[in-house]
């Protein structure tokens, strides 16, 4: 064989930055034992079922070495970048080794439209990733030269820094690449969240579990006024001891918790007596980092930009132990919680924030919701606490859950029980959705939940009648509650009263939604049916109201409703009624006796696909295509609009995609 | 350190269907599960094998692609791919030596049918690139074993449906995606007007052809690859829907009205056999060649060189 083009004696300049980075990264010390805990599959992950055993941190290398693919999964705090920066060190101690850090802090708004244009092949991603990320500086055609018998580990810090779509996207792209390097592996940090895999076989999933109590305790040994408070401490309220984060913070800090430890508390004395910032400094500086967010879309911005918006001197006191500043001006929390808090701090306090555009910058569009639980925990009353629940359920179904998930890992939930009890019944009646991916995303929702929580509770139930059970059987206090706990639990051969079902078009999106679902299971008659379709016709009905309607009407497979959805999918000017008339239409089909209607509802989608592909709702289509009790024939009957979709496609990866949808319908669906 | 993977290759021989498959393993005496979908002849402490048979897990060149990815990643870059399996065989008007059910054709070259724009009436086909079957697997292995018929058509074990002579061609092959057509569009007819020096149609070689293509990025590997197609049934050039039914054969069931299943029922085994013992006797060949010029320790656990 030829001599290779970079012997491994000539990556030493490469080894040496990343030593450089290891010289600028402060381990908190003593440095804490971890435990990770290893599952075969997202379902045990999210419960926090390791049946592939718990290790230490080191088995993450031999696991890597392996598969070539392990995700490593951590709640905020968790110490996920630690670990990744302890492997480095670990691999840079080893012969013919490459480590590659890419840390995704860095990734910066204009990135995003950067990456929207590049061709969809993997080679051209992970060039683009390691030109702008990665530690060393290193171009693919540069990795590719090195002699293959070093072993290359990519190592990706903060997945869940990045939309979920580009996120899905960069595990392709390492996936690809691990699968055509033979002499490499990729280790990916996360939040805790499914992602999907081409083949999950061949990941090795993980998680950081928070601190043992042992180890809690010796960290604690040095200030026995700390560990006689750990020690007096009880069950839920020793949580955030065992958030890695929160430790350090507790041990360098110069206080004893005086009752209950959380998260907001702790955040608090950091920024007030750690940085050293007064109250109003604070306030102005939440206002600030709410606004980078906002405008930046990433949590890299220009220090500039702070300086002008925070002034000198509160930019300096950040800038001296919570802001990384990179040579060329950019900037960034060491910790994103850091960031977080005070974003949370803004939007807790300025309820006009509590919209579509206010949550969608606070959570990178869904992509974290760390700092929706850091708000949560802010409110001081239930009632306060409750709307801000019901608005997050107006912006993101699932979002409530995953802020309520977090604030009960980190201290104090004050939002009302029974509106707690309203978030987790409405995702679990979800578990039954007809469609799959639906079902998947609300039981994920309801695991992330501490074992024993109510949420986890409805995880157990074993179908919607014991749903309904469980729900009547709870004991409702407010009005308002018991009103939706008798709607909730309608049973099938009801019809509901005229003044109940008119409120499918109530302003309170709680009954309102609960409404467009009990109808689906409820009696549900041909005049009501013409009734709602009447009053989405009606002027000035708004776009929410018509989404319930089509919500409604997909269980109903009519020739009117059929009609009507499609008018919904080709007329309505805003996407959601479209939507969910989108995922009617499907239903529809799915749940007609008739297999004629099917495949006009199949022929009618076919007809549309160049308008499904510009309002990006195929992806949607992709998803509603697999449903729950499927009729014979179901995977023949998509066929032909599969096909069509198919042949539309110009680019490699979303030919691929559809082709996987035909394969997986014929995997699921027998051909009859 | 170093990546751990399934073992190593010098071949593999990857086929989709079970008869495909079993042909392979049978006349290949590849009767030992290894792992995951790979037989060998006899497990191998060391997992180092010379020869392994690979199934894919479905059809089509999206399958095949990545059987293939899956069986370079797992074996640690085999230096040799041979798909062997059925195709149809394409047969136009007048040609004076058509292929015949039962024939051998290898492909030395793969036009793809399937990037096209349907912009109203007309349709505008597409290329992407990728590799075309090896030269050194055609020339020194292939066309030799083509000219000794009775080497390999003696490994066959099935009877033909009719009295049958198989003969091996080396021709162009056309490869698509097609999941299910209108079959009153004419698109078939023009991908085989458009690709009129192709003998055989089959869905799986160009997804090999692009995974070896994207495998060759890395300067330090570079994987042969061959296709050997049995001919079971026929494409009737003149028959309005007869590519069409070619196409979705191995998507559809069997009794499928829209199949033209008889034929391929009938000659589904005998091609299979055809097709595996014409790759396993070229292997064989190979593995010969191999072992001659190397000293029988290398040649034994591998190649005594990394293939990257």
């Amino acid at each position: 064989m030829a001599e290779a083009l970079i012997k491994p004696d000539q990556i030493a300049s490469m080894l040496a930055q990343l030593r450089s980075l290891l010289a600028d990264w402060v381990e908190p010390q003593p440095p804490f034992q971890f435990e990770i805990g290893w599952s075969s599959s997202y379902e045990r992950l999210l419960l926090e079922e390791f049946d592939l055993g718990i290790t230490s941190a080191t088995e993450i290398l031999t696991r890597a070495l392996e598969s070539g693919r392990v995700l490593i999964s951590g709640r905020a705090g968790a110490a996920k970048t630690t670990v990744v920066y302890r492997l480095v060190r670990e691999l840079l101690s080893k012969q013919s080794v490459l480590p590659i850090v890419l840390n995704l802090k860095e990734w910066q708004a204009p990135f995003y439209a950067d990456w929207s244009t590049l061709p969809e092949d993997f080679t051209f991603r992970l060039n683009f990733l390691l030109e702008r990320l990665a530690v060393p500086r290193i171009s693919l055609a540069i990795l590719d030269s090195i002699d293959p018998r070093v072993f290359r580990v990519l190592l990706m810090d903060g997945l869940n820094e990045i939309t979920p779509r580009i996120a899905q996207e960069i595990i392709s792209v390492f996936d690809e690449y691990v699968r055509r390097a033979s002499q490499s592996a990729v280790i990916i940090t996360d939040r805790v969240v499914r992602r999907s895999f081409a083949d999950v076989s061949r990941w090795r999933l993980c998680a950081l579990k928070p601190l043992a109590d042992d180890e809690i305790r010796t960290q604690l040994q040095s200030q026995p006024e700390k560990l006689q408070a750990f020690d007096a401490s009880l069950g839920g309220h020793r949580q955030l001891f065992r958030i890695p984060l929160f430790l350090d913070l507790f041990l360098r800090s110069a206080r004893l918790p005086g009752g209950l430890l959380t998260t907001e508390e702790e955040m608090r004395y950091y920024f007030e007596e750690q940085i050293g910032l007064t109250d109003e400094e604070i306030a102005v500086a939440a206002r600030a980092a709410f606004e980078i967010y906002q405008s930046q879309q990433a949590r890299t911005f220009p220090i500039a930009t702070l300086q002008d918006k925070v002034g000198q001197e509160i930019t300096a006191k950040l800038a001296a132990s919570s802001i990384k500043v990179t040579n060329d001006g950019s900037a960034y929390f060491f910790h994103h919680l850091h960031h977080d808090y005070l974003v949370a701090r803004y939007i807790a306090s300025n309820e006009s924030q509590w919209t579509q555009e206010g949550f969608d910058a606070l959570t990178f569009k869904a992509a974290s919701f760390d700092s929706l639980a850091l708000a949560l925990e802010q409110l001081r009353t239930s009632d306060q606490a409750d709307r801000f629940i019901q608005a997050l359920y107006d912006w993101n179904v699932y979002a409530p859950a995953y802020a309520l998930a977090e604030a009960h890992q980190g201290g104090l939930v004050v939002v009302s029980p029974d509106m707690q009890r309203v978030v987790y019944a409405m995702l679990a009646e979800k578990r039954w959705d007809f469609m799959l991916q639906t079902s998947e995303r609300a039981s994920d929702a309801l695991s992330v939940f501490p074992e024993g929580s109510d949420a986890r509770e409805l995880l157990a139930l074993g179908s919607l009648e014991d749903l309904l059970n469980f729900v009547k059987a709870l004991h409702m206090a407010g009005n308002r509650y018991a009103k939706w706990q008798t709607v909730f639990c309608s049973s099938a051969d009801t019809s509901l009263e005229p003044d109940v079902f008119r409120e499918i078009t109530a302003p309170d999106s709680i009954i309102g939604w609960t409404l467009a679902n009990v109808l689906k299971r409820t009696i549900t008659s041909m005049d009501r049916q013409q009734e709602l379709r009447d009053w989405a016709k009606q002027r000035g009905c708004n776009s929410t109201v018509i989404w319930r309607i089509v919500h409604v009407l997909g269980a109903f497979p009519t020739e009117q409703n059929f009609k009507f959805l499609l008018d919904i999918l080709d007329t309505h000017t805003v996407i959601w009624p479209r939507y969910g008339a989108l995922r009617s239409l499907v239903e529809l089909a799915g749940k007609s006796p008739q297999t004629e209607l099917r495949t006009r509802v199949f022929e009618a989608l076919s007809k549309r696909v160049a308008e499904l592909s510009s309002s990006h709702l195929l992806l949607e289509l992709q998803r509603a295509l697999f449903v729950r009790n499927a009729p014979p024939g179901w995977a023949q009957a998509a066929f032909p609009l599969v096909n069509s979709i198919y042949e539309r496609q110009t680019q490699e990866e979303d030919q691929r995609a559809w082709m996987k949808v035909a394969q997986q319908l014929i995997k699921q669906y027998p051909l009859g | 350190m170093k990546r751990q993977h399934l073992g190593t290759a010098k071949i593999i021989v990857v086929g989709v269907i079970d008869e495909e498959f079993d042909a392979i393993c049978r006349i290949g005496g590849l009767a030992q599960r290894c792992a995951r979908q790979y037989h060998v002849r006899a497990l191998d402490a060391h997992n180092n094998y010379d020869l392994v048979a690979c199934r894919m897990d479905g059809w089509g060149n999206l399958a095949s692609g990545e059987a293939v990815a899956d069986a370079i990643e797992d074996f640690q870059r085999p230096f040799f791919i041979i798909l062997a399996g059925i195709a149809g065989g394409i047969v136009r008007p007048g040609e004076r030596d058509p292929i015949k059910l039962g024939d051998i054709v290898v492909a030395d070259y793969i036009h793809y049918s399937e990037l096209k724009k349907l912009s109203g009436a007309t349709t505008s086909f597409r290329y992407k690139a990728h590799d075309h079957p090896s030269h050194l697997l055609r020339v020194s292995f292939a066309e030799p074993l083509r000219r000794e018929p009775q080497r390999w058509t003696n490994r066959i074990q099935a009877c033909p449906p009719q009295s049958h002579t198989p003969i091996a061609r080396i021709e162009n092959l056309v490869t698509g995606d097609t999941l299910l057509g209108d079959p009153a569009s004419t698109y078939q007819q023009i991908v085989l007007k458009n690709y009129y020096t192709a003998t055989a149609v089959d869905m799986e070689s160009m997804g090999v052809g692009r995974e070896i293509f994207h495998q060759r990025r890395d300067p330090y590997y570079n994987p042969q690859f061959i296709v050997v197609r049995g001919i079971s049934d026929l494409v009737e050039i003149d028959e309005k829907k007869g590519f069409w039914r070619r196409a979705i054969g191995s998507v559809l069931p069997p009794n499928h009205p829209h199949t033209n299943q008889q034929m391929r029922n009938q000659w589904r085994a005998y091609a299979s056999e055809a097709a595996a013992a014409f790759a396993l006797t070229l292997a064989d060949d190979l593995l010969a060649e191999i072992a001659r010029i190397l000293p029988p320790a290398a040649a034994g656990g591998g190649l005594g060189v990394t293939n990257g």
